[in-house]
């Protein structure tokens, strides 16, 4: 666990993964707070998600905040060690006696954070509460932040079950289609980026009359592992169906169609065990968001017709709409 | 649907230790989650006795937290139906 401290990459993968970032308040984690202001005697409590420059806060209670810098963040401290981090007086620790919080409205004065720790070992923010004087905090009060936190975990545990394909680990359909929306509205809004890669598994049905459906699913799960280490945080894999799957990424069509040439080398360097250790290959269209596209719909279509085009060029490679 | 998940028996009862004859692939995920969660209730049980909460005030923390774990266990189970008849 001491080497996913270090493994920010992974870390920010993992904040990526549970989807909360960018999203507001929401009863279940409001009532957590509420009952660590209410339990601590403390006036402020949140639960905040460490990104790479930013600290997001998607509860916050007795504070007017949503984001704010990382490197002004008490929180970056606290997802560095799987240990909550006391802090009993800013005004007496040199880390913080300057910080903009301490200084200036509200004036923190002390702070329990207890990193958010997930299942797979990523610190993906912490459960933090603020007072307004110098205070310490007890054992028994440690470990009750501790059980508060890991509720925090918990239920962002199972949303995440809920949106993952129980297979390969992919955003299931439903939650892919969701954030391909959110690209949609973004791109809509301020002409923020986005391009999909759609792709399946060619001959998967030979594949599973050959070595029958287990070696199958092995396969699904062979790609997803592959695409999942290819794309890392910066993009999200959904299974749409079958051997159907999409990335999401955050890049325009030449980048987009940069990373579909690797995910098709790698794909087909990768021996998969289930099938004697033949590799299997994958058909990809690209598609990227234009002013042309004017649904998600539509842009489903484009990248399902830029992969039949890769279908008939001789498969194992990739096509784009643009 | 994947071997590897764990579609109960339609034989199974849950005096056996399974979970019931429900046509329901629940994923190892899911059933590591309900158990860490059971524990996590249990810890915050305990560190809420153990700082002096009165027993009325307890009760209502861990219903305010059940109540929260179970609107996503419920929409968590909706969305396994989905994939299993999908």
């Amino acid at each position: 666990l001491q080497t996913k401290l270090t493994d920010e990459a992974g870390r920010l993968a993992a904040v990526r993964r549970y989807e909360l970032l960018d999203t507001g308040p929401e009863a279940q984690f409001e009532k957590i707070t509420g009952l660590v202001k209410a339990v601590l005697g403390v006036p402020m409590a949140a639960v905040t998600l460490v990104d790479r420059d930013r600290v997001w806060f998607k509860s916050a209670q007795g504070l007017n905040l949503q984001e704010a810098a990382r490197d002004s963040s008490f929180c970056t401290y606290t997802v560095r060690t799987n240990q909550p981090l006391l802090i009993p007086d800013m005004a007496l620790d040199e880390r913080f006696a300057a910080n903009p919080f301490v200084v200036q409205p509200p004036f923190i004065r002390s702070y329990i954070g207890v990193p958010l720790h997930t299942p797979d070992g990523y610190n993906l923010g912490s459960l933090c509460a603020f007072d307004l004087q110098p205070r310490s905090f007890t054992e028994n009060q440690i470990r009750l932040m501790t059980s508060f936190a890991d509720l925090v975990v918990d239920e962002a545990e199972l949303r995440l079950i809920a949106k993952s394909d129980f297979l390969t680990g992919a955003l299931a359909r439903r939650a892919f289609i969701e954030a391909m929306k959110q690209a949609w509205s973004r791109f809509q809004d301020s002409a923020e980026p986005a391009a999909l890669l759609f792709f399946d598994i060619d001959h998967f049905k030979q594949i599973n009359d050959s070595f029958g459906h287990a070696a199958g699913d092995r396969a699904l799960v062979a790609v997803a592992d592959c695409v999942t280490a290819a794309i890392g945080s910066g993009g999200l894999l959904g299974r749409l169906g079958g051997e159907e799957f999409g990335i999401l990424l955050k890049t325009t069509a030449e980048p987009a169609e940069a990373t579909a040439a690797r995910l098709n080398r790698a794909i087909a360097e990768q021996p998969v065990p289930a099938l004697d250790g033949r590799p299997v290959t994958v058909s990809i269209g690209v598609a990227a968001l234009s002013p042309n596209v004017t649904s998600v719909e539509a842009w489903l279509a484009r990248a399902d017709a830029a992969m039949y085009m890769a279908k008939q060029a001789g498969r194992n490679c990739w096509r784009s709409a643009d | 649907m994947p071997s590897d998940h764990a579609r109960m028996p339609a034989t199974a009862s849950v005096e056996d230790g399974s979970f019931g004859a429900w046509d329901l692939d629940i994923p190892d995920q899911l059933k590591e989650s309900v158990t860490r969660h059971g524990e996590t209730l249990l810890r915050l049980l305990l560190s809420l006795r153990a700082i002096g909460t009165d027993e009325e005030k307890i009760e209502q923390a861990l219903s305010a937290v059940i109540d929260s774990y179970k609107s996503e266990l419920l929409a968590t189970t909706r969305a396994l139906r989905e994939q299993n008849h999908r």
